[in-house]
Parts: structure tokens; sequence; C-alpha cells
């Protein structure tokens, strides 16, 4: 744990420190490539367990729980802070 | 659309190479059991660098209105409150697995692999691997249903709900549907959003993943 948190600082501070620099344009390119190879081994992990690959259809009913969960509060709460605060305002700007 | 359907692809090439044995992480030895571990250091490194780096955080924070960034942070609460109520039934997973998924706000490619990773002391290999998929889906789930239901959620429930629903992709694969359908003087509220929750991630999720 302290070892990511250590990785994720020192991350911040090069990007800091050479925010000039034309190649960090790419650093979005990277991230992207790191995530393909990090999902493609938790696709490895999940494949090779058989039990866990036919109850597939258990995590997806799962998932569309959080997901439902997930908008309903947000969306709420973005309603209320909508009325409470800016409804006034004539533009969001 | 077409990142979704990538991140969906890589995913099912990697189970597809589990499922017939082409690739068994388990006869690596050492390297091999941690080769996802060093991937993701590199990650964490990089989400950092593309942090540091960032010119538009600053003068995007000064020009717009400050009430704004009450945005981000109800979007944020909406989200962990009910997550945390799903939980209820949900009983296989703790409250802090489900207040996990839910905190990957719609990055459904960081936060599943983040989810697998982080878990994998406290759950073990396999549930971890189990919550991580269920992380990817429900924020994948969350991306579609917001470009689904965005003139629904405008017209009910304000111009900030397309928003809220977008979550961490009110900067990018949700942002055209939001501009339609609340205008486009929203564009300021929808970038504070997604930037804000952007950053959160990477923290959040971790953070709820060392509760257990």
């Amino acid at each position: 744990m302290i070892c990511l948190i250590l990785a994720m600082a020192a991350g911040i501070v090069l990007g800091f420190l050479a925010r000039k620099d034309r190649r960090l344009s790419h650093v979005g390119k990277a991230i992207s490539v790191t995530i393909y190879a990090m999902l493609f081994f938790l696709g490895v992990k999940i494949g090779a367990d058989r039990d866990l690959l036919s109850n597939l259809s258990t995590l997806g009913l799962q998932a569309l729980v959080l997901a439902v969960a997930g908008v309903t509060g947000s969306v709420l709460a973005a309603f209320v802070l909508y009325r409470l605060m800016f409804r006034k305002d004539s533009g969001v700007q | 659309m077409k990142g979704t359907l990538a991140v969906v692809a890589v995913f099912i090439a990697g189970c597809i190479a589990g499922w017939s044995g082409v690739i068994d992480l388990s006869s690596l030895g050492e390297t091999g059991k941690d080769l996802p571990m060093y991937i993701l250091y590199l990650l964490i490194f990089l989400v950092g660098v593309s942090m540091g780096c960032n010119p538009d955080l600053k003068r995007i924070f000064r020009s717009a209105n400050p009430r704004l960034l009450l945005l981000p942070l109800a979007v944020i609460a909406g989200t962990l409150a009910f997550s945390a109520l799903a939980c209820l039934v949900l009983p296989k997973w703790s409250v802090t697995g489900c207040l996990a998924v839910g905190s990957g706000m719609g990055y459904y490619s960081l936060s599943s692999v983040l989810i697998s990773q982080y878990m994998e002391p406290s759950l073990g290999v396999r549930l971890a691997a189990e919550l991580g998929t269920i992380a990817l889906l429900t924020n994948i789930f969350r991306e579609m249903f917001t470009l689904l239901a965005a003139p629904l959620l405008n017209r009910f429930f304000g111009p900030f709900a397309v928003i809220a629903s977008a979550g961490v992709t009110a900067i990018d694969v949700c942002l055209p549907v939001i501009l339609r359908n609340s205008g486009n003087n929203i564009l300021p509220a929808a970038l504070i959003s997604g930037i804000v929750t952007d950053f959160s991630v990477p923290f959040l999720v971790p953070f709820f993943c060392s509760l257990g």
C-alpha cells in the first residue's frame, strides 16, 4: 500500500516538474495501454476459474444493482443541489 | 463507445486465454504471479504523472463559479450513499466492497483493475477478481444508462442530472449527450464534475479496499 502511494507521489512530482515537456501529451495513451494489460490479466484470472465463468450472469445482476444504486444516488444528490443553489441563476456559468 | 468495446474485447480475450490455458499465470512462477502487481505500480505512477502535468486544472478552477465544485462532491456523496445501501441486497459483499465498486464513478477500466489487485489481500484472488468484474460491469452499465437516458434525466431531474449520472465520463464519452440535452452553458459544470470525480477514483477505490 505504502509503495503505491509513493509511486503516485513520485508520478505527481515528476509530472509537475516536466509539465512543459511535449512528450507528456502521450501519457494518456500509456495509461490506456497499462489498463488494457491489467484488464487482460483480470480476464485470464476469471477465465481460468470455471466456476466463476459459469456464474458470470450472477455477477452481471449484482453489477446492475450497484449501477442503479450509483446512478440513483448521484442523480438525486445533483437534483437537490440544483434546486437549492442554482435554479435562481439564469445560466449555470 | 469505441473505447468501451475495446475494453470489453481485451477483457474477453483475457478470459479466453485463461480458459483455454494458453496463458497460465501460476506456471510462470513468482514473476508471473506478481506481473499484474508490477503493471499496477506503473499504472499508478502514470496516473500521478498525468495529474502533475495537467495544465487545465488550475485554469478551470480559477475561471468557473466556485459553487460548481459542490456538484462533484454531491455526485460522489450520492453515489457512495446509495452504493452502501445496495449492500443490503448483496449479502455476499461487505459495505466497503460495495463502496469500492461505487467509487469507480463510471471509470470502469481503472476501478476494475484496482479492485482486483487491492482486494486480493483481504478477499483472496478469486473473490477479488469477481468483485473487479462486478466493478467493470457496474461502471459500464452506468455509462450506457447515461447515454440512453440523458433526455429523461434532464427533463425530470434538471440539468445537473446527466452530469451526475455520467460521473467520470462527463468529460469524455458522455460530454456530447450532456451538451445536447442540457445546453452548451452547462460545459463548465460538466468539466469540473468530470475532472474532480476522475481524480477521486485512484484515491477512493484503494481507500475502501484497504478498509477490507
